[in-house]
């Protein structure tokens, strides 16, 4: 009975492994097609025959995207605006959820949910100019404000709702008990949800912050100085008007999905380690 | 006593508001921040939009705005384009949405399991969702192109096929491509989400199944399925109505090509506005296109009470 | 424990609006000073500058582009020769930059000087953003300098509303070894010429020919087809206005046919590739600098695919295109627009025509000037520059309805079975509604 059951879990890991790796290279296939472009000289980029490998790899085109180009600056720009619109809008969102997760009975309260479900309904195209015309009469065109307010008023809706989702599945129980005690709201939701949403939280606020780092439309429309550029308005440079840049595109690229992924790395060990540390639900 | 009674319920009475404030007003302060910006930000646009879909807006001709009431609804529902994109942006929606989860669910359940190199496949399975749009699009029409693409080179080369195909140059086969490399952007953040579900669902409950003799699929079917049922319903909702509205993602592709095989109501909408310049025209397209969704989701909810009843 | 809780609510806020505060404030000092929407600010910052006008100027240029340097180095130089003004320049690509022009413009907040190219100026004019500079172009003493027809597809109702500052004509491209192993001693001068040529290429296991079935590069091969065929999309008609004639003009309608049949007798017999329908301007231009394509209509824009396929690109060399009855090529021009609500018009109209001048063209663009004071020798420039006589561009309409239709028209040619005839008047039924959308369809009486 037990060689069996040890073999059954043999086999079932070897699965896991193919089938994992069998994702793995449908996600990672196109971006290792970007990398090996990006260390290929130009006269190898494009060609009738094309391999993974190059035999000449280099690395002008990074050396030109790093250092001869601002894209320094547009990293910087980016991971300003992408780290405030994350802390603001899961400030909002998170307190947005507890209350339509544990308050819903307030009247008016399910009403603004779905408000914020209806609001995200609305096609970013036609919410250009209207947005332009509001940055304008508040001067704030060419400022990081601009990016930071918008970005956070479209993340709310969807960060809330995630969040409130996760809270529905914490029981009530926990909060009851310390109401009793004494706490307060405010103290319920910092000591007791946050500790045990902490998956969830890293969860949206990847969220947020990844759709903060990608955004392209508004961040050309509101920016238009260079040195308040972001990231992914600041590829389209290397676009002209009928020729692209590829080699130099694909490394700024690189440039772009690499931090994030790294970063994201570190953070999922750091929430792992501290889960496993100290909390087993229950 | 009864007296008593009489003036303690008088006291009551007079308590109510206050007793009111305390028990509702945290809730509406919680909430205050997040109506604050929607309201300057969304709510104020959209009626603007909505308004619009009522004249004739054409930034070509500014002296011909007039309101024409329900005309531009009319217009665009009898044109007989309007059904087919609606159809193929149903199919796009909810074949990428469908697509996205099992691949989601799968991947989060495999990376959920005790297995060495978990962080490492954990980074790798993320990365699509990061890769900024423009790039994504150019990068995949250039792997996929029939000529000098990777993807052909490599399935002929292999033998699976004889010939390249034009994936998203075919009618045939343009919708399906689309909807590859949709999920191919799409499926980590659902890895993401539903992986952080899965890690709240006590692994006590599990185990108790396991002894007491569950399968590998009823364990999934019985227990995890319908603790992700919460979590799954809002992102499910979500990307139907990100998906729905989306336009850059196709246009980057296929520019809604073959000849319209791929086009949907988004695509529509931005070509309304941004290339013929028909601003009254387009808005009332987004307002269909938000009672549609609109439709959709309320259709579900009522699904979802019936089933909870 | 309810003191603590609200302190906390306040720092709460105070924390996040003290962030967004200092984002407000670490946008920099340039945002005010440059905004030229006419706020109290800039006009005092203008006043203590000594009346130094700034100009806003959104260009396709980028500063960390090696092939830009002259074009930096010539802002440079205006700033140092004109002390009153500052030319500051942003990169914008094109294609954003079309949209946000129309973005801002509508707000009231447009720069003062924008890049733009010469299909946009139409519907531009009718969207009342484009003053007309007819009178200060009349005034500056290198106007003749500039030939007529540039000046014509910059003009909208007969008014000039542009300043060209580079050209981009299309020539016909070939590879010249592929075409001497054919057995060509010089490239085709007609369609009819074309086609033989095709069937003598095709043994190479090359397409003999390569246009454009989608994209923006689409419309413009199509237009370019009627053209040459003596027709065109729409015509200008005595009262001002335009209207497409092939639903009442037999011969007209003879004339589109041509084209279409041009179409599909060019799939059918192999002398373009199979998947054409699906090739934008970027399969086509990598196609052909790959050599897997022999020839093509293309602009000069390939010369930069010498440096990714040095190989293939070795042989290129660059003709006329052939024609039907009648040769003309497509002209794209490139130019400066100022608009209504930049408060600086007088002073943009001054770097634009400096920018155009001869010495300033030298400069910057050697090779595509539209200034006929300065002409490169070599294949890439003189090459494209004998064409100029033959360059047209849109006629005087709204492209925005249109494009998508002539894209839908070169579609049906290579994806359906319907005829030629079929097709052309579908295309003239579009055409003909869009312009009545936009009421520039006139109610002439045909000729």
């Amino acid at each position: 009975m037990f060689k069996s059951r040890k073999r059954q879990k043999l086999i079932l890991k070897i699965i896991t492994y193919i089938m994992l790796i069998f994702f793995s290279i449908y996600a990672i296939f196109p971006v290792l097609w970007m990398f090996s472009t990006s260390i290929k000289p130009d006269s190898e980029v494009r060609t009738e025959d094309p391999t993974f490998i190059t035999m000449n790899p280099t690395i002008e085109h990074y050396q030109s995207v790093l250092i001869e180009s601002e894209f320094g600056t547009y990293l910087k720009n980016s991971a300003y605006v992408s780290t405030m619109t994350t802390l603001i809008s899961m400030f909002i969102a998170l307190l947005a959820a507890y209350t339509l997760s544990r308050m819903s009975k307030s009247p008016g309260i399910r009403a603004i949910g779905f408000g914020m479900l209806i609001a995200q309904m609305t096609p970013v195209v036609m919410l250009i100019i209207p947005l332009y015309v509001f940055m304008m009469k508040a001067n704030l065109l060419d400022t990081y404000a601009s990016l930071i307010i918008t970005y956070t008023t479209f993340t709310i809706p969807v960060v809330t709702w995630m969040l409130k989702s996760f809270f529905d599945s914490i029981p009530i129980d926990m909060e009851e008990s310390a109401f009793i005690d004494g706490c307060t709201r405010f103290g319920v939701i910092f000591r007791i949800i946050l500790p045990i949403s902490l998956p969830a939280l890293v969860a949206t606020g990847l969220y947020a912050f990844v759709h903060a780092w990608s955004e392209f439309v508004l961040g050309y429309t509101f920016i238009s100085d260079d040195s308040l550029r972001t990231l992914t308005p600041g590829l389209a440079l290397l676009m002209g008007l009928w020729t692209v840049d590829w080699g130099r595109l694909m490394a700024a690229s690189v440039v772009i999905v690499v931090p994030v992924a790294i970063g994201f790395v570190y953070l999922q060990k750091l929430i792992i380690e501290g889960l496993t540390a100290g909390s087993t639900k229950g | 006593m009864q007296p008593r009674l009489e003036e303690e319920s008088r006291l009551n009475l007079s308590y109510r508001p206050k007793k009111y404030i305390k028990k509702h007003g945290i809730a509406y302060l919680f909430m205050l921040p997040a109506i604050f910006f929607l309201i300057i930000l969304f709510v104020l646009p959209f009626i603007e939009v909505f308004k619009m879909s009522f004249y004739s807006v054409n930034l070509l001709n500014p002296e011909a705005e007039a309101f024409i009431f329900l005309d531009n609804f009319i217009s665009a529902l009898s044109d007989p384009t309007f059904y087919q994109y609606l159809y193929q942006g149903l199919i796009w929606t909810f074949g990428s949405v469908i697509g996205e989860y099992i691949v989601g669910i799968v991947t989060a359940i495999l990376l959920n399991q005790n297995i060495r190199g978990k962080t490492f496949f954990r980074a790798i399975i993320f990365i699509p969702w990061l890769v900024p749009i423009v790039v994504a699009a150019m990068t995949w029409r250039w792997i996929l192109n029939p000529d000098f693409g990777i993807f052909n080179v490599m399935l002929v080369k292999v033998g699976i096929l004889d010939e390249s195909i034009n994936w998203l140059g075919t009618a045939g086969t343009a919708m399906l491509a689309v909807i590859f490399v949709n999920v191919w952007r799409t499926f980590p953040f659902y890895t993401v989400t539903l992986l952080a579900g899965l890690q709240s669902i006590p692994k006590e409950i599990i185990e108790a199944a396991e002894i007491d003799g569950a399968g590998i699929w009823q364990r999934f079917w019985y227990i995890i399925l319908p603790s992700l049922k919460g979590v799954s319903a809002v992102i499910i909702i979500l990307h139907v109505i990100w998906t729905f509205n989306n336009f850059d993602f196709i246009w980057l592709l296929t520019e809604g090509g073959p000849l319209h095989a791929t086009e949907t109501l988004a695509i529509t909408t931005y070509l309304e506005a941004f290339e013929k310049y028909h601003f009254g025209q387009a808005s009332a397209l987004s307002s269909i296109m938000i009672l549609i969704l609109i439709g959709i989701i309320i259709t579900y909810f009522k699904v979802e009470k019936k089933q909870n009843n | 424990m309810k003191l603590k809780r609200r302190y906390s609510l306040l720092v709460g806020f105070f924390l996040t609006s003290s962030l967004l505060l200092s984002a407000c404030g670490s946008s920099g000092p340039s945002s005010s000073e440059t905004n030229e929407s006419g706020t109290n600010n800039t006009k005092e910052n203008s006043v203590e500058k000594q009346e130094k006008v700034v100009l806003d100027l959104w260009w396709s240029m980028s500063a960390n582009n090696e092939e830009h340097k002259n074009h930096y180095a010539a802002i440079e130089k205006f700033n140092q020769e004109h002390p009153n003004i500052e030319v500051k320049p942003q990169s914008i690509p094109l294609e954003q930059a079309k949209d946000k022009i129309i973005t801002s413009a509508n707000a009231g907040n447009p720069p003062d000087v924008a890049d733009v190219l010469n299909e946009w100026l139409v519907s531009y004019h009718r969207m009342g953003i484009l003053p007309d500079l007819t009178e200060d172009i009349n005034k500056w003493e290198e106007k003749e300098k500039i030939p007529q027809n540039i000046w014509d597809t910059l003009s909208v109702d007969g008014k000039i509303v542009a300043v060209p500052s580079e050209l981009g004509i299309r020539a016909f491209l070939y590879h010249e070894d592929m075409l001497k192993a054919a057995g060509a001693a010089e490239p085709p001068k007609t369609w009819d010429e074309l086609l033989e040529l095709s069937a003598k290429l095709k043994g190479q296991g090359v397409a003999p020919f390569g246009i454009s079935g989608q994209s923006a590069r689409a419309p413009q091969e199509l237009i370019v087809y009627f053209w040459q065929s003596g027709t065109d999309i729409a015509h200008q008609m005595p009262d001002g206005k335009y209207r497409n004639l092939w639903a009442e003009n037999p011969e007209e309608l003879q004339k589109a046919v041509e084209v279409y049949e041009l179409y599909k007798t060019m799939l059918k017999d192999g002398v373009i590739n199979k998947d054409s329908a699906s090739w934008g301007y970027r399969e086509l231009d990598t196609n052909f600098a790959q050599g897997r394509v022999a020839t093509t209509v293309n602009g000069p824009w390939i010369k930069n695919y010498e440096a990714e396929q040095p190989e293939s690109m070795k042989d290129v060399q660059i003709a006329a295109p052939p024609y039907n009855t009648v040769p003309a090529t497509f002209m794209e021009v490139g130019s400066f627009a100022t608009f209504e609500g930049s408060e600086h018009k007088k002073e943009a109209i001054t770097f634009m025509t400096w920018w155009l001048s001869e010495e300033t063209q030298k400069l910057v663009n050697p090779g595509r000037s539209p200034n006929t004071g300065v002409v490169q020798d070599g294949k890439w420039g003189e090459g494209f520059y004998k064409l100029l006589d033959q360059g047209r561009s849109f006629p005087g309409i709204s492209m925005g309805g249109i494009i998508q239709p002539m894209i839908d028209s070169i579609q049906k040619s290579l994806l359906t079975e319907e005829s030629p005839e079929e097709i052309a008047l579908w295309l003239g039924e579009q055409i003909n509604n869009s312009l009545k959308e936009n009421g520039e369809l006139s109610e002439s009486p045909a000729k």
